[in-house]
């Protein structure tokens, strides 16, 4: 006897199966007691489902539905996007939280490795180096004072050209 | 086609944004009304089939009206983005599902339960829950006494699965609608019905086979 056809039985009622799939599942029914059972049984279920009668609203509720739509309509449009940031946060806090830390942790630790935050440090620059800096620049440029004035403004720590 | 004829006349006004300077206070006042009256005219035309997913979704009536509010409120402020000529019913059943399981972990009244864990039995809160819950027998006709019990063990399923199964089996939705109104890939929605109608068959056993003796 082929494999039994279970997984496939509410598909096949569906009708939501391929041409093969079908052949291949109506052939097992026929020979299979056990699977032709279950088919009927979700053939059933199927039936009560669809048998069940309409449920009747309480009294007023088109009216309760109207006055609601109204006061929705007099209060004009939602603010879409803070809503759906509020609503992720009021429904899954957790998950939320867990994923900004994620964030943070993927984003953060290599700018803050980038920035120098962490990481090697770069040595701190003597007076001997600013000096030296200060030659060069002069050198460069003996007419111009931009050599003075850029040790000058300079903040001691970030000179803008590399020191020989 | 009348759905979409009387929608598009309810929508001109507000899809306009350009209208006059001099006409805006007004302009809007109206246009909101039209889209409004739109709105309703066709919330009103599918009321029967969102209140009968609402009340099967949920299984009571406090609750479902809740949720046919709460959803339609929602699609009145997404209203923008309904299609005119497309199917109304099948936009706000997508919206439901959304709200509904949305409400449903953001109360977390109904215990989560397994398709896995045994049902039914002896151990199952849910089942002296329920029967707590239910009126007196003895006034219940034969009908709405399957009609609970069918209800009852809907309700037994997680709310995904119990979608599934509503949106499928009660409303006829093919599986590529029920996946969109629930997000999910069709074959998720395949095996979520096989197994919740596995379950539901365990579950209605006796109604199953008492009707197959009557054929």
């Amino acid at each position: 006897m082929s494999r039994h056809v279970s997984v496939d039985l509410s598909a096949y009622l569906d009708g939501a199966l391929g041409v093969r799939d079908v052949e291949r599942v109506k052939a097992h029914l026929d020979t299979c007691a056990s699977c032709l059972q279950e088919y009927k049984g979700v053939q059933e279920v199927q039936r009560l489902l669809r048998s069940l009668p309409d449920p009747t609203p309480r009294e007023g509720f088109t009216e309760r539905l109207h006055w609601q739509l109204q006061r929705e309509a007099a209060r004009g449009p939602r603010l879409r996007f803070l809503n759906g940031v509020l609503g992720v946060f009021a429904v899954r806090p957790i998950r939320v939280a867990l994923a900004a830390s994620a964030v943070v942790l993927v984003l953060g630790l290599p700018l803050a490795w980038m920035t120098g935050q962490f990481g090697p440090r770069q040595m701190p620059l003597d007076t001997d180096a600013y000096l030296r800096h200060y030659v060069v620049l002069s050198a460069d440029r003996s007419l111009v004072d931009e050599a003075t004035t850029t040790f000058v403004s300079s903040d001691f720590g970030t000179p803008d050209q590399p020191i020989r | 086609m009348a759905e979409a004829i009387s929608v598009l006349e309810g929508l001109e006004g507000m899809t306009s944004p350009f209208g006059g300077r001099d006409a805006v206070g007004r302009g809007d006042e109206s246009s909101s009304t039209r889209r409004l009256a739109a709105f309703e005219e066709l919330v009103q035309r599918h009321q029967g089939q969102i209140y009968r997913v609402a009340y099967r979704l949920t299984g009571n009536h406090d609750d479902a009206e809740d949720l046919a509010q709460e959803a339609i409120v929602e699609a009145f402020h997404a209203f923008d983005r309904y299609q005119p000529g497309t199917y109304f019913d099948r936009w706000l059943y997508r919206i439901m599902s959304r709200t509904y399981i949305d409400i449903v972990r953001r109360r977390n009244r109904r215990p989560m339960i397994s398709l896995d864990a045994p049902i039914g039995g002896e151990g199952d809160p849910l089942v002296a829950l329920m029967g707590d819950s239910r009126d007196d027998p003895q006034q219940r006709t034969e009908a709405t006494d399957l009609e609970a019990t069918i209800q009852a063990a809907l309700d037994r399923l997680p709310e995904e699965f119990r979608a599934a199964v509503v949106l499928a089996d009660i409303e006829g939705l093919s599986y590529d609608e029920v996946a969109r109104a629930l997000r999910c890939p069709v074959g998720t929605v395949r095996s979520r019905l096989h197994r919740a109608r596995q379950v539901l068959r365990d579950e209605l056993g006796s109604h199953v086979s008492a009707r197959r003796k009557d054929r």
